[in-house]
């Protein structure tokens, strides 16, 4: 790892609480100390503008506003709209990574098809770019 | 009857129509055709309507007799998949001989407007002497089950989700204790049984997924993005990824597509999906032992085959016809315990016609199986 994970900040937008719990206890485990964790996605928005992360794990299905909506409202501000984005979902269609993609994803892992190994080393590599920006 | 008077009615398209005519006004004829619940409409070889049965006249909302002698497109406009009015494609039909079974490519646009999808059957109507008098096109709405198919396929697709997310977490935590991440070490015992979980919960995912595709390939929601490709490479490259479970079973995997293959138009990742899947099963049904598996292609005048061929278990020559049907295992597949969910093939094939190609197999018991699929290539440059 080329960065100092205690430096970065990540937000966990997960609304099954297994899954958030994981996510952050593997984070933590890699290091990252800042972890913001939201359950739906009027919460994750806000906690986005509070606390600007660094790097932003997306579930696409959410109560209250979905995923979708959440990559929407962060591309159409121009203080969040620099935030990578990762986006962590069970819709593994086509069109849904195609729509996530041009709404301004960076990546899209579908959760069950990827081992946590490959999503700790997304989240490494999206942040060393941003180290590099 | 002689060649001269064969040809003399094929050139007098007014004796054919008559005779036409002549078979319909066998009240007989017309009763059994009437008695259909499918549309019957027959057309001479210039697709001109000389008879309906009631049930087209019912489906397509025409008066009796009042489409007579008017071209089958006045009666329904047919519609392609891009919502384009194209012409009824019969000309092979009225000068081949050849038959069409139950396209259900299209709608039809009626005089009123009214839309629907359709499947049609075609076939040349022969006389005595072999002659074509014309064709009969038998047809049924299908909107109904055009629907019923969406909402099967909708309903597979949310529960498939839904499904995922437990296996997502069942995953990630089996994984998390695998890591030993948390203090304690595991027994051996512990390993290999949560080892077995973790397998189990990985076959679960294969099937969800495959029964994601099954849905999205039956309800036509799947996309395909063809690009220039050279499948010698894509081979490579999964024979790369294969290596170790080949390795493991013993099994060399030998890439002889020729460096002069032409690219293929197609989409990279279900050609991949494709491949994996063929060479995956050659390995799985093929016994442990010094063994090798072949992957080689051929150019044809306008596709390219490609084939992997395998030592392994084979398929009973009974099983054969049925290989691509969804969830068919062939008795020998089951006898050797190999995990499968039946699904693999049928995906694989749907995924080639999807790209205009085609998929068929050789196969001996005991003695190996040769999978070919066709791609029809490219000739622009990369």
């Amino acid at each position: 790892m080329n960065i100092k994970p205690q430096d970065y900040s990540i937000i966990v937008v997960e609304d099954e609480s297994f899954l958030s719990k994981i996510l952050a206890e593997r984070l933590n485990d890699e290091g990252f100390k800042k972890i913001i964790v939201a359950s739906n996605g009027v919460e994750a928005l806000q906690k986005i503008k509070d606390d600007q992360p660094d790097l932003i794990l997306l579930d696409m299905i959410l109560p209250k506003m979905n995923g979708f909506e959440v990559l929407e409202e962060l591309k159409n501000d121009d203080k969040l709209k620099n935030i990578p984005v990762l986006i962590l979902s069970n819709l593994g269609q086509d069109n849904d990574i195609e729509r996530a993609k041009e709404l301004g994803a960076d990546q899209y892992i579908v959760k069950s098809n990827f081992s946590m190994h490959k999503v700790m080393a997304s989240v490494t590599e999206m942040l060393e770019k941003v180290a590099k920006s | 009857m002689s060649t001269a008077s064969k040809n003399k009615k094929e050139n007098n398209p007014d004796a054919l129509i008559s005779e036409i005519d002549t078979i319909l006004n066998q009240t007989l004829s017309k009763a059994i055709l009437d008695s259909i619940m499918e549309g019957v409409i027959i057309l001479d070889k210039e697709l001109d309507i000389h008879y309906m049965n009631n049930a087209a006249e019912t489906i397509t909302r025409s008066i009796a007799h009042s489409y007579n002698d008017k071209k089958i497109d006045e009666l329904m406009k047919l519609v392609n998949q891009d919502g384009d009015i194209v012409s009824w494609p019969l000309e092979d039909v009225a000068e081949q001989g050849s038959t069409h079974n139950q396209v259900s490519d299209y709608s039809v646009e009626l005089h009123d407007g009214k839309v629907f999808s359709i499947s049609y059957s075609a076939a040349p109507m022969h006389l005595a002497d072999g002659t074509i008098a014309g064709m009969t096109v038998i047809f049924r709405d299908i909107s109904q089950e055009k629907e019923l198919m969406r909402l099967k396929s909708e309903f597979v697709s949310i529960v498939s989700h839904q499904l995922r997310t437990p296996a997502s977490t069942v995953k990630w935590y089996i994984e998390a204790l695998l890591d030993n991440r948390h203090g304690k070490e595991l027994n051996a015992w512990q390993i290999s049984k949560l080892q077995q979980s973790y397998q189990s919960n990985e076959r679960m995912i294969d099937l969800i997924n495959d029964l994601l595709n099954v849905s999205r390939l039956e309800s036509g929601r799947i996309d395909v993005h063809p690009e220039e490709l050279n499948l010698r490479v894509l081979f490579d490259e999964a024979i790369k990824e294969m290596v170790h479970f080949a390795k493991a079973h013993n099994i060399e995997l030998h890439n002889t597509i020729s460096k002069d293959i032409p690219l293929v138009y197609a989409d990279k990742g279900k050609i991949r999906e494709v491949i994996i899947n063929f060479l995956s099963n050659a390995i799985k049904y093929t016994k442990s032992g010094h063994h090798t598996i072949t992957i080689g292609a051929e150019q044809n005048a306008d596709a390219i085959e490609y084939w992997v061929k395998d030592e392994g278990i084979g398929i009973p020559s009974k099983d054969i016809a049925h290989i691509f049907e969804k969830f068919f295992r062939s008795d020998n597949a089951i006898e050797s315990q190999t995990e499968g969910s039946g699904l693999g093939l049928y995906i694989a094939r749907q995924i080639i016609l999807l790209h205009n190609g085609d998929v068929r197999i050789e196969s001996v018991k005991d003695e190996g199986t040769t999978i070919y699929f066709s791609l029809p290539f490219n000739n622009k440059k990369a």
